[in-house]
């Protein structure tokens, strides 16, 4: 437990306060002025120019009956449940390493994870987008390639999922409804992100030798030891990256605009609340409301962290 | 300043000008509307400021009756909601006095406006207008008529009403000239296929071969020479 | 001491890295020529063309004009298009604005009368660089084939900057692969010639097992072919619907209305045959079109997997730079009248829907030589440097007289043609986005005009009344702004100042057409509510 400071010992040397401000300036400039002028704004009727309208709470009003924002959280849901069960190869693969008995394996393992960091996330979206190409695409390609493609065709025709699949026929992945919302979810595949594993093997680094030496006197076995060991004790790591990948998801909607563009793909399939607020502003040129937009995503945000804090315990 | 959209020190630059308090007022005023950001607080002082100069001027003076207009235009664009009989009722006044300005003068076609999408049925809507065919008489300036037939033409056709007045209407609004390549090509057009509809083929022809002496480049001319092409004797 | 070393040379590799750079700035950015006499001044002009040809055309233009005026240098600044509003936005309101910048991207009417500098002083004026040439003496504005009218801005009343280029639409081929395929050169010129080569390429694809499609289609080409087919079958439809269709379309708030009213609706006749049209040949483009980029469709074109793509002039050097084969273009055709039962509705060839010129160079307020930047603005738009410009970009030329480029020539404008009617798309943002929602339902292989149909139901009637409500809005602000600038001019006008009354009869004409918008649009709004 920190022992308080006295208020004359705290400023006894007050010159290496002066070492924050450039940070503090910093994030004022960059975070909360940004946030404070998009709360100012969304009282406002603002096409992005000088010209502003005070109009209250009309953009509020009309957020709340907006089918297209609302609808769009129920794309977020499922892209959330999704990216739940994408985190599991991240936590199996920091399982696989961290029981490599060889260090030096264990290092170069990570740095076979981590190097893919290097290419930015755009990049890895545009060649993602490649992959989805109907004519030229790897995912077409594997699938004719492997005998997948008569099968999916055998099952459209059966389980009558509208001719989306058809032999012979290159399958548009993002140019038909029914297969966006599963586009976003096969890519990235093998879902297996840098960050995340590093934090789960940080997480599984701390599990102390005792822990193990104890598992195996009583037999138990590798499974066995992952599920009532492992998990558990990182448990905290598991839930700061729910939390990330919530905020993440909800907030997100690069991956959309660039996989599908403005209007969120065929039937607005891929719309989330992200992509409508931009399409708001740049498309449709009403800043305002778009800020307001992003306020009631703020809200719901801050209302799921809230939940997640509060209810998701994790017992040491 | 305002041309360049700069309401805000323009606003700025009258609040501190020295000399004629009268017109310093009416500046002001005349920027309030466009100051940003633009709040139902400025729309309210700016309409004080424009009854403080109408009252404060002589009523024949050029300030005092655009104030009286100003006031008109606040009744109809700025307020929420908005005071049409106000503003017609201000229009009028306005337009009675034969002003002679061209700006005021717009007075009428705004009334036109109003009433061709006031509430009520298109017959309804049609018997306002008609009543409003005797403002030309008050009408003055070119740009006050050619504004007025102007608006009287789309509104008769808007609603379903005589369309050979709405011809004779684009005709003395012609009379008066348009210097706007867009508002001439519009109107033009618009009478000569309205004319060319009701088979009054000499004022069809007419407006049809202004727009291909005035504009021989413009991409729509192929039609129109189609559309001449096709009319036969004056029926009308 | 080893270690250290070691540990310096990252540092010093990085060092020298920023040196380097800092010295190739400082090289391009602060050193100039001294000249005797003459205070030495950077140009700087921003534009977003990155299409091939251009950016040579630019240093060209630069080149030349830099060998008559040694003591100033121009200098290009080429931003991406998918950044350029977004660089604009930042550059002016940070005061950091090149000399000359491309208006288009990311400009309002706000944007153009506060960073830029007006030029209506100057149309009725000679450009002094035509001087020797057929157009000494002419006006400014009588140079270029559209009067500058792509320069003029209807809201503001002013001109700003000089157009350098011309646009059309049309279809590249691939003469290869249409020799192969046909055994001749000649390019279709009726839709069912087009139609035919289009079907001859699928059973030559099948015949040889290549993967080959006959149109290049993507989201950003297909449209340019659909919205010219879909117009030729509503043009009589538009003008019935909307009584100022002709001079103003699409006449927003007239269709609008006719759509509310039930004068036209998906199930008309008209509009039923363009959604028939643009699925028939929708089919011919290659599956999944509509998700892909324009770069996908140009790179599946210049690949060869495709014997047409439908483009603008702009893409023209572009795609001849990048092909290994030889390209020709063609007109777009459009059905005849009675060719086909399906289409009957066509009233012959279509002209080429614009007229305006493009690549319009503006100078900002930012500029701290107006006078060199107007000079070389002046330059560029002068006729032999505008026969410079297209010959080395390949593009159309905007000066009146100036030969295109052999490669252009096949884009010239054709006016001889009836004006198109309108597509689907026509409200606004909202329209063109359940618009692009739903087309996949039309154009894909299992899709149909009724399913694309029943789907865009769903949602076009609240899309159009959006779009009409924004419409409003935006008219009455017009509307309020006019009047600041009606009091100003009117007292202007009343003290005798110079061109102030003309250009309060000009706005006069303007805020009433306005004014007239600003409340039809919304009554017509209002019904879709009701």
């Amino acid at each position: 437990m920190p022992q308080p400071v006295s208020k004359r010992k705290a400023l006894h040397e007050w010159k290496l306060y002066l070492f924050l401000v450039p940070a503090l300036v910093l994030v004022c400039t960059f975070s909360y002025f940004p946030a404070i002028s998009a709360i100012y704004h969304s009282f406002f009727r603002w096409s992005g120019g000088e010209a502003k309208e005070f109009i209250a709470l009309e953009n509020f009003t009309r957020a709340l009956e907006d089918p297209v924002f609302w609808g769009g959280f129920l794309t977020i849901g499922i892209l959330v449940v999704a990216n739940l069960f994408k985190m599991i190869p991240a936590i199996c693969l920091a399982v696989l390493i961290h029981r490599l008995r060889s260090d030096r394996w264990q290092y170069w393992y990570r740095v076979l994870v981590v190097l893919p960091m290097i290419v930015p996330g755009l990049v890895t979206l545009f060649i993602w987008k490649f992959f989805f190409n109907p004519n030229l695409g790897l995912l077409n390609s594997f699938l004719d390639a492997s005998g997948m493609m008569p099968v999916l065709a055998f099952a459209d025709r059966t389980l009558g999922w509208g001719g989306i699949f058809q032999e012979g026929i290159p399958t548009a992945w993002l140019g038909e409804p029914a297969l966006i919302i599963p586009a976003l979810i096969i890519w990235g595949f093998p879902w297996i992100g840098a960050v995340g594993v590093l934090i789960f093997l940080a997480g599984l680094q701390s599990i102390g030798t005792e822990v193990y030496e104890a598992a195996d006197l009583d037999g138990v076995t590798a499974f066995q030891k992952f599920l009532h060991i492992e998990l558990p004790l990182i448990m905290t790591q598991v839930r700061l990256m729910v939390v990330l990948m919530m905020i993440g998801t909800l907030q997100g909607y690069g991956l959309q605009f660039l996989l599908l563009g403005e209007s969120g793909g065929p039937g607005g399939a891929g719309m989330v609340p992200g992509l409508w607020m931009f399409n708001r502003a740049f498309f449709a040129g009403e800043f305002g409301y778009a800020c307001a937009l992003g306020l009631f995503l703020f809200v719901v945000i801050l209302g799921l962290t809230f939940i997640n804090n509060k209810y998701i315990r994790v017992d040491k | 300043m305002a041309s360049t959209f700069q309401f805000n020190e323009a606003r700025d630059a009258f609040v501190i000008a020295t000399g004629d308090e009268a017109m310093r007022k009416f500046g002001e005023a005349a920027t309030l509307l466009n100051v940003q950001p633009r709040t139902g607080g400025n729309i309210q002082r700016a309409r004080r400021l424009f009854e403080e100069v109408a009252r404060d001027t002589p009523p024949g003076s050029k300030l005092s009756r655009l104030s009286r207009f100003y006031i008109a235009r606040v009744k109809e664009f700025y307020l929420a909601p908005q005071d049409i009989e106000g503003a017609t009722a201000d229009y009028l006044s306005l337009l009675q006095e034969k002003t002679a300005d061209p700006l005021i003068e717009q007075g009428a076609s705004r009334l036109v406006v109003i009433a061709a999408f006031s509430g009520g049925t298109p017959a309804d809507r049609l018997q306002k207008l008609a009543a409003l065919e005797k403002l030309d008489s008050l009408l003055e300036t070119p740009a006050g008529r050619r504004e007025f037939h102007t608006s009287m033409a789309y509104a008769l056709l808007d609603n379903g009403g005589d369309k050979s007045r709405a011809v004779d209407h684009f005709l003395a609004a012609d009379r008066e000239g348009f210097t706007r390549k867009a508002t001439a090509v519009s109107a033009w057009l618009v009478a000569a296929t309205t004319a060319a509809e009701i088979g009054r083929n000499i004022d069809a022809r007419y407006f049809f071969e202004k727009m291909l002496a005035t504009y021989p480049q413009d991409p729509r001319n192929f039609t129109v020479r189609s559309l001449l092409g096709r009319l036969g004797p004056d029926n009308g | 001491m080893r270690e250290r070393i070691i540990s310096s040379i990252g540092f010093a590799l990085l060092a020298l890295c920023f040196v380097v750079a800092l010295a190739r700035i400082g090289l391009k950015q602060w050193w100039l020529p001294a000249v005797e006499g003459k205070e030495q001044v950077t140009i700087r002009v921003a534009h977003w063309q990155l299409e091939g040809g251009v950016r040579d055309a630019f240093n060209a233009m630069a080149e030349k004009y830099m060998e008559s005026h040694p003591h100033v240098r121009i200098q290009q600044l080429p931003v991406p298009e998918r950044i350029f509003p977004n660089w604009l936005i930042t550059q002016l309101v940070g005061g950091t604005a090149p000399d000359i910048i491309q208006i288009g991207l990311g400009m309002t009417e706000e944007r153009k009368a506060r960073y830029f500098l007006p030029m209506s002083d100057l149309v009725d004026l000679p450009n002094p660089y035509n001087a020797g040439t057929d157009l000494d003496d002419v006006p400014l504005r009588d140079t270029f084939f559209d009067g500058m009218e792509s320069s003029f801005s209807q809201e503001l009343l002013e001109y700003y900057g000089l157009p350098l280029s011309g646009f059309t639409v049309r279809m590249y081929y691939n003469l290869n692969l249409l020799r192969e395929i046909t055994g001749g050169e000649s390019l279709p010129t009726t839709y069912e010639e087009l139609t035919r080569l289009c079907r001859q390429t699928m059973d030559y694809a099948k015949r040889t097992r290549q993967k080959i499609s006959p149109i290049a289609g993507s989201k950003y080409n297909a449209p340019l072919l659909m919205d010219r087919l879909s117009s030729s079958q509503t043009g009589d439809l538009a003008k019935r619907l909307a009584y100022d269709f002709l001079p103003n379309r699409p006449s927003t708030a007239l269709l609008a209305s006719a759509f509310r009213r039930g004068d036209w609706s998906l199930e008309t006749p008209e509009v039923e045959a363009a959604m028939g049209l643009m699925r028939d040949l929708g089919q011919y483009m290659q599956p999944g079109f509509m998700q892909l980029m324009r770069d996908d469709a140009s790179f599946y074109f210049v690949q060869g997997r495709a014997v047409m793509i439908a483009s603008g002039s702009w893409d023209s050097t572009s795609i001849r730079q990048q092909a290994d084969f030889p390209v020709a273009v063609g007109p777009i055709p459009v059905p005849a009248p009675q060719s086909d039962p399906r289409w009957p509705y066509s009233q012959g060839p279509l002209a080429d829907s614009t007229v305006e010129a493009g690549v319009v160079m503006a100078i900002t307020r930012a500029s701290k030589h107006p006078e060199i930047a107007l000079d070389f603005l002046y330059f560029m738009g002068s006729k032999p440097v505008n026969q410079l410009w297209t010959d080395v970009s390949g593009w159309l030329p905007s000066v009146v007289g100036v030969k295109p480029a052999e490669q252009s020539k096949g884009f010239a404008p054709f006016l001889d043609g009836f004006i198109g009617g309108f597509n689907l798309s026509f409200s606004g943002a909202d329209g063109m986005r359940v618009y692009r929602n739903s087309i996949n339902r039309l154009v894909s292989p299992q899709g149909s005009v009724d399913d694309f149909r029943t789907d865009l139901a769903k949602s076009y009637s609240s899309a159009i009344a959006e779009d009409l409500r924004r419409s409003s809005l935006g008219a009455v602000q017009i509307a309020q702004r006019n009047d600041t600038l009606l009091a100003a001019l009117s007292m202007l006008a009343a003290s005798g100042e110079d061109r102030a009354s003309e250009k309060l009869d000009l706005l006069l004409q303007s805020s009433a057409g306005n004014d007239y918008g600003a409340r039809r649009t919304p009554a017509v709004w209002k019904s879709f509510e009701n």
